[in-house]
């Protein structure tokens, strides 16, 4: 980089920077903005893309429409169809994108993503016990039994790091060690009775692991839309801690960071802002570790920024994989992301420039 | 004794001292292989079946059926679980030491996700990349090759361009995230009953290990692993990271290519026989260094053993729990996890980094 | 003491090896270097050319950021120049190849990142890959006790590098680069991490066996006054160049330092060697009347 000669060009290539930024996020919103026009459009296609527009604002607003109109089909279609998908893959995004960015910084590791801790493999634990063995919280049953069961499975192995926290260092690489270790147990579980189950079931089970969002209903919203509120909140509100923590532990703690309280705290904050999702949603996977990944080769690798951008990113991608995986076919959207994603993450990586957010 | 000798030779006593690590687990490898041919779901006691072997040996043989279930079916599995679980942990050793990562093990090259692809396409399209094969012969022939293309791959793109550790953990990644998302979609896409059976081939099983693909095993683990020995010192030069490495004269990116084609040569063959057994490659390397420290002339030989026993106890746990029972990929990560928790707590060390 | 066993090949005319009795030739023809390729705008080093010649302990000095580690990397093939050449006794540097380099050049790296358990003993045994042979490794570990000996570090040999201090560890790493028993020896701030003491002791025994084993030392310094003391000739680096290079008594002039590193400094005489006074510019008088003191009061 050159040297930077006077203040007036620092001032200029800081605003830049700042256009850089902003360009990324007004993209990626404009980018969910288009795809749930174009989602509604695949639903009911006897309106235009701004007729969508107007339905879903107009229900917004709270306007009624005249019943069996068009106007009134087409509400009831993209509203009871389109959006609680929709919504729900723009809250599943943002959340997965901020807790894999509070996890990589967390843990100083570019391979963390929100799943590092065992999460998943609980997650899948609990709902598998339910599908394959009926065994529920409360005796719920059906649907509602397998989220609770993943809910709270998902929240095991945090709970098993936090208990033995007290007894072993709490840095990056013991943790992620610690994670791994949870991980292979839980996951031999699942493939346990994964094995001893017959062959629907382990489809069904398969399939809920892969990660869908075709289950997910309005009821499902509050809780997720919450939780990923208050988590984010809470994530943003912290990154200026984190851009701390990226000096190193010792370098953290001369400046005032009480180093291994806060890892516990935002370890538990992350893993319930990603229970509140993979409860419902299945384990989506590749969102979490190369969203946040993405945004820093873009922007660089402020926290303040990366955070609240990635959760933008985040929403964006899932949306579009899931117009995607809905229009080509029944794939559940994980597949349709790693497919798309994967490539680009793999060129990224090759072609990167040094300066910005580098990897590696 | 001068000042010298003594020191030369505390460091040979405290090397043999570590050394007993390896021999004590060679000894439970080496026990474990015997014993367990008492153990499976065709009942014959333990003294009866070492009767069996021992007339086998000495060309008597006894009952017919006893000598089929313990020479033919159990011993084949027995010496198998030993080279793969050797196997495992020796690519598990080479791999944190060259990625310089804690958390890489044989398969983060995308080796598993290769196989299973392979594996997949074959059982679910009928695939097969030697057209000649079908059935057993072609997922295994279809595993073993598609099992090389991302180290294939990564090996290309090295030539062209310098990559750190890092950036080949991340290539392996992507890679492996193709790999497993085509091979999602398939799975999502089947049948009920192709899915599971699928599913069985990855969970990783020993009963596939018979006297035919046997030697096939031993030849490359064993090449491959007295390969990599030769290399310790390199090995342990590149701990202080690719510079220094090479100021020590060790040439760091070729080395690192070198081992990962070992490496991957050898997990693809234990994977395209067993499937996906997980665990021992990343976790038997920290156990094994937690004892004798991270010095590969010792580290080798130990996470070799440790793998070895651990693997066939875990298979005689796996044969005893019945043909509908644990596979042995699930018993060795379910006592695995635990264990490596318990011991990272009760050590209270750093295990690296 | 074993001598350096460095054996000249007369039988394979093409791999690198030197004389142990022939006299060490350093020759550095127009130098660049630039991050990112020759033509990009990151350049470190331009047109640098410079011989040394001899067994002598050589100082390098220079402000913060002016490329000295850059340059020590150009000279022992860590980084590829992009223009110029390194000539090691009439051999291209380009045209040696790694191991055989190794048997020549040591390199003391500045930051130890290393965090392995490996013990001390086998961290300095691998400085003796370049000459391992098949077979018995009492001879190397001879070469790693008589090194922990001259270091001082025999009661660290069985623990392990990841629980030592930065002291230590500058200390483990110094002697598994004189376990390489090179004929030219780089280091990076070798005693940034020491004591006074043992910043004067270490600096003494390098230019010792400098001496003694018939060794180029070239080492990179932030402490002018140690560097004056000992270095038989010192090298300025400033402004991608060589600012001034000799005796230090030639270097190091009050000119010389406050041109390079922008701060008054008055030179006085110590045993016939320079010795820096840094002089403040600043006559704010900050030791007025208020109130302060340190009491011992156990």
């Amino acid at each position: 980089m050159n040297p930077i000669e006077s203040s007036d060009e620092l001032v200029t290539r800081y605003h830049r920077q700042a256009l850089r930024k902003l360009l990324v996020l007004v993209v990626s919103v404009v980018g969910v903005i288009v795809v749930v026009g174009l989602f509604s459009v695949s639903v009911y296609d006897s309106v235009s893309i701004m007729e969508a527009y107007g339905i879903i604002w107009d229900h917004i607003m709270g306007v009624q429409h005249a019943p069996r109109s068009t106007e009134w089909w087409a509400d009831r279609f993209i509203w009871n169809t389109v959006m609680p998908r929709v919504v729900a893959a723009i809250v599943a995004g943002a959340s997965l994108a901020a807790a894999g960015a509070l996890m990589q910084s967390l843990m100083n590791n570019p391979l963390a993503d929100p799943y590092s801790t065992g999460i998943s493999s609980g997650a899948c634990f609990g709902a598998i016990m339910a599908l394959v063995l009926g065994l529920t919280i409360n005796s719920l049953s059906g649907q509602s039994g397998m989220v609770v069961n993943a809910f709270l499975g998902s929240l095991i192995p945090v709970a098993i790091v936090i208990l033995i926290s007290k007894r072993m260092p709490v840095s990056p690489a013991s943790l992620i060690l610690v994670g791994t270790a949870l991980s292979y147990f839980f996951s031999s579980m699942v493939t346990y009775m994964m094995v001893i189950t017959d062959a629907d079931t382990l489809q069904n089970a398969y399939i809920w692991q892969v990660g869908t969002l075709d289950t997910v209903t309005w009821e499902s919203i509050p809780l997720m839309f919450g939780v990923t509120v208050v988590g984010s909140a809470f994530v943003m509100f912290l990154s200026r801690q984190l851009n701390i923590l990226s000096l190193g532990d010792a370098n953290a703690k001369t400046l005032g960071l009480d180093v291994e309280k806060f890892r516990i705290v935002c370890l538990l904050v992350m893993a319930v802002m990603t229970a509140s999702i993979v409860c419902f949603t299945g384990t989506i996977g590749f969102l979490g570790l190369v969203a946040p990944h993405l945004v820093r080769l873009l922007i660089g690798s402020d926290n303040r920024f990366v955070i609240p951008i990635a959760m933008a990113m985040g929403a964006f991608i899932l949306v579009l994989a899931d117009y995607i995986a809905m229009s080509v076919s029944d794939v559940p959207v994980g597949v349709v992301m790693s497919i798309i994603g994967s490539p680009i993450f793999f060129a990224l990586i090759l072609w990167q420039k040094k300066g910005y957010g580098t990897v590696y | 004794m001068s000042i010298i000798d003594e020191f030369i030779d505390r460091y040979h006593r405290l090397s043999r001292r570590r050394l007993m690590f390896a021999v004590l687990f060679f000894v439970v490898a080496a026990v474990s292989v015997i014993m367990s041919l008492g153990f499976g779901t065709y009942h014959i006691s333990l003294t009866e079946a070492l009767n069996t072997f021992i007339d086998h040996i000495s060309g008597g043989v006894v009952d017919r059926k006893d000598d089929l279930y313990v020479w033919d079916i159990r011993l084949p599995r027995a010496i198998g679980a030993a080279f793969i679980g050797a196997g495992l942990a020796m690519g598990g050793v080479v791999m944190q030491n060259l990625m310089q990562n804690p958390l890489a093990e044989p398969y983060t090259m995308g080796v598993s996700s290769g196989a299973f692809l392979g594996a997949v396409l074959s059982m679910m399209l009928g695939f097969s990349v030697v057209p000649a094969l079908s059935g057993d012969m072609a997922v295994v022939c279809n595993a073993f090759l598609f099992s090389l293309i991302p180290v294939a791959i990564i090996t290309l793109v090295s030539r062209f361009k310098k990559l750190s550790p890092t950036a080949i953990i991340l290539l392996g990644i992507a890679i492996m995230y193709v790999f497993s998302s085509i091979t999602q979609y398939l799975m999502v896409t089947a049948e009920a009953e192709t899915l599971a059976s699928a599913y069985h081939w990855r969970v990783g099983s020993l009963s596939k290990v018979t006297w035919e693909n046997l030697p096939f095993l031993v030849v490359f683990v064993t090449v491959i692993s007295v390969i990599l020995y030769t290399f310790h010192r390199k090995l342990d030069a590149m701990y202080s990271g690719d510079r220094c490495a090479q100021t020590l004269g060790v040439n760091p990116s070729l080395l690192r290519g070198v081992c990962l084609v070992l490496v991957s040569l050898m997990t693809a063959a234990v994977v395209s026989f067993t499937g996906t057994i997980g665990f021992i490659g990343l976790v038997g390397p920290h156990i094994a260094r937690m004892f004798v420290g991270s010095s590969n002339k010792l580290l080798m030989p130990s996470a070799v053993a440790f793998g070895a026993a651990f693997l066939i106890l875990a298979d005689t746990v796996a044969k005893v729990s019945g043909v509908n029972g644990l596979p042995v990929g699930v018993i060795s990560s379910m006592v695995g996890g635990p264990l490596f928790l318990y011991i990272l707590i009760k050590k209270n060390r750093k295990v690296w980094m | 003491m074993k001598s350096i066993s460095l054996k000249k090949r007369t039988s394979d005319k093409d791999q690198f090896a030197m004389d142990p009795d022939a006299e060490i030739d350093l020759e550095i023809n127009s130098l660049s270097f630039a991050y990112g390729g020759p033509d990009s705008d990151f350049k470190v080093l331009s047109d640098v050319s410079l011989k040394i010649h001899g067994a002598q302990l050589v100082s390098i000095l220079g402000p913060n950021g002016v490329g000295k580690s850059t340059f020590i990397h150009c000279l022992n093939k860590i980084l590829e120049p992009t223009g110029g050449t390194v000539m090691v006794n009439d051999n291209d540097l380009s045209e040696i190849t790694v191991k055989d380099l190794a048997k020549v050049m040591g390199y003391v790296p500045y930051t130890s990142s290393d965090n392995f358990p490996l013990s001390v003993t086998d961290t300095v045994l691998m400085g003796r890959h370049p000459h391992s042979k098949w077979g018995s490794i009492d001879d190397d570990l001879r070469v790693v006790h008589e090194m922990l000996t001259l270091i001082g570090i025999t009661d660290l040999a069985d623990r392990n590098f990841n629980e030592l201090s930065a002291g230590q560890h500058q200390k483990v790493m110094l002697a598994r680069g004189l376990a390489q028993e090179p004929r030219i020896l780089f280091l990076d701030e070798p005693t940034s991490n020491l004591d006074v003491r043992f910043q004067l002791e270490i600096t003494r025994m390098l230019k010792r066996l400098s001496r003694q084993k018939n060794m180029l030392v070239i080492m990179i310094s932030h402490d002018i006054n140690i560097a004056a003391k000992y270095s038989d000739n010192i090298i300025m680096l400033f402004d991608g160049g060589v600012y001034a290079v000799g005796r230090p008594q030639d270097v190091i002039t009050s000119e010389n330092i406050s041109h390079v590193y922008e701060v008054g400094a008055q030179v006085i005489t110590d045993n016939g060697r320079p010795h820096i006074v840094l002089v403040d510019d600043d006559d704010t008088d900050y030791d007025d009347d208020h109130n302060y003191h340190v009491l011992r009061t156990g």
